[in-house]
């Protein structure tokens, strides 16, 4: 089963993962800030992660550094592609395999700083998030 | 390193400071209380980013976030000062980006503004209306 990729349906959700101590997300003034999908120059090679909520529970897409505490941004493939955005499984992560992962390799390490890229930031984190849930604490280690 | 700032460029793209001196290092602006104002949220700022963030900027340290490097704080810091000097509105939020730098963002209904220090020593402004990136240039 290592090698099988399941597509995406449009009424999928998706996780982005938000860690509490960036301020991305101001829980008084319910702002999400675009910098929550900035893609990072070394590891976001080929797109920003996300996970698919259909695999795993919003606690367990949480879960993060030791110790740390994450918000999760919701959005919804469908309303994704509407706005033009791919929407790729990428189950082969560092380290093994996790049929929940998926990319948007639309905002990628080699774009990180397009207007393109700051544009698209902004549509995810102003117009197609749906919500965000937590802040959750992650207290045991990481499966991955 | 120094951080140049074209006076008449940046009071431009403020427009409710009313100065009646664009090429003074300090402009003379009209209601002193704002102008107070601005300069103590200004300096909070920067007590902020040297106190909270230069002394702990491992706090960001996460998975798929770098921390800001003390030269990176230290040009916000100075993005900061030179921004209180000219008078000009204080960011509502600052905040790191994912790769190191530092982000000041101001929103006023349709259109956000930001100062964006990057980790690799660049930095500039940027003014978005609604998502779209209407204007970009290198501070």
């Amino acid at each position: 089963m290592a090698d099988e990729i399941q597509p995406i349906a449009d009424e999928e959700l998706l996780y982005r993962r938000v860690p509490a101590s960036t301020g991305w997300f101001d829980q008084a003034t319910g702002i999400l800030k675009p910098d929550a999908f900035g893609p990072h120059k070394q590891r976001d090679l080929t797109g920003i992660s996300v996970t698919r909520a259909k695999f795993k529970s919003i606690e367990q897409a949480a879960q993060g550094q030791l110790g740390k505490s994450y918000f999760l941004a919701v959005l919804c493939v469908g309303d994704l592609r509407k706005a033009k955005f791919t929407v790729k499984p990428q189950p082969n992560v560092p380290g093994g395999y996790d049929i929940s992962h998926a990319e948007l390799p639309d905002l990628n390490a080699a774009n990180y700083k397009a207007a393109a890229t700051l544009e698209r930031q902004r549509e995810l984190a102003e117009k197609l998030c749906l919500r965000v849930e937590g802040p959750f604490q992650t207290e045991k280690a990481s499966p991955q | 390193m120094t951080l140049k700032v074209d006076n008449k460029e940046f009071l431009s793209k403020w427009p409710d400071l009313e100065t009646t001196n664009v090429d003074s290092e300090r402009p003379t602006v009209r209601d002193k209380d704002q102008v107070e104002l601005f300069r103590q949220a200004w300096q909070q700022l920067v007590d902020r980013l040297c106190f909270d963030w230069g002394l702990d900027p491992q706090q960001f340290d996460d998975d798929g976030v770098e921390p800001p490097s003390r030269e990176t704080i230290i040009r916000a810091i100075r993005v900061a000062q030179q921004h209180e000097k000219l008078g000009h509105p204080p960011p509502d939020s600052v905040v790191p980006d994912a790769n190191g730098g530092i982000v000041f963002e101001r929103r006023e209904l349709d259109i956000t503004e930001v100062l964006h220090i990057w980790s690799d020593g660049g930095a500039e402004y940027q003014q978005f209306q609604g998502t779209r990136l209407v204007e970009r240039m290198p501070l």
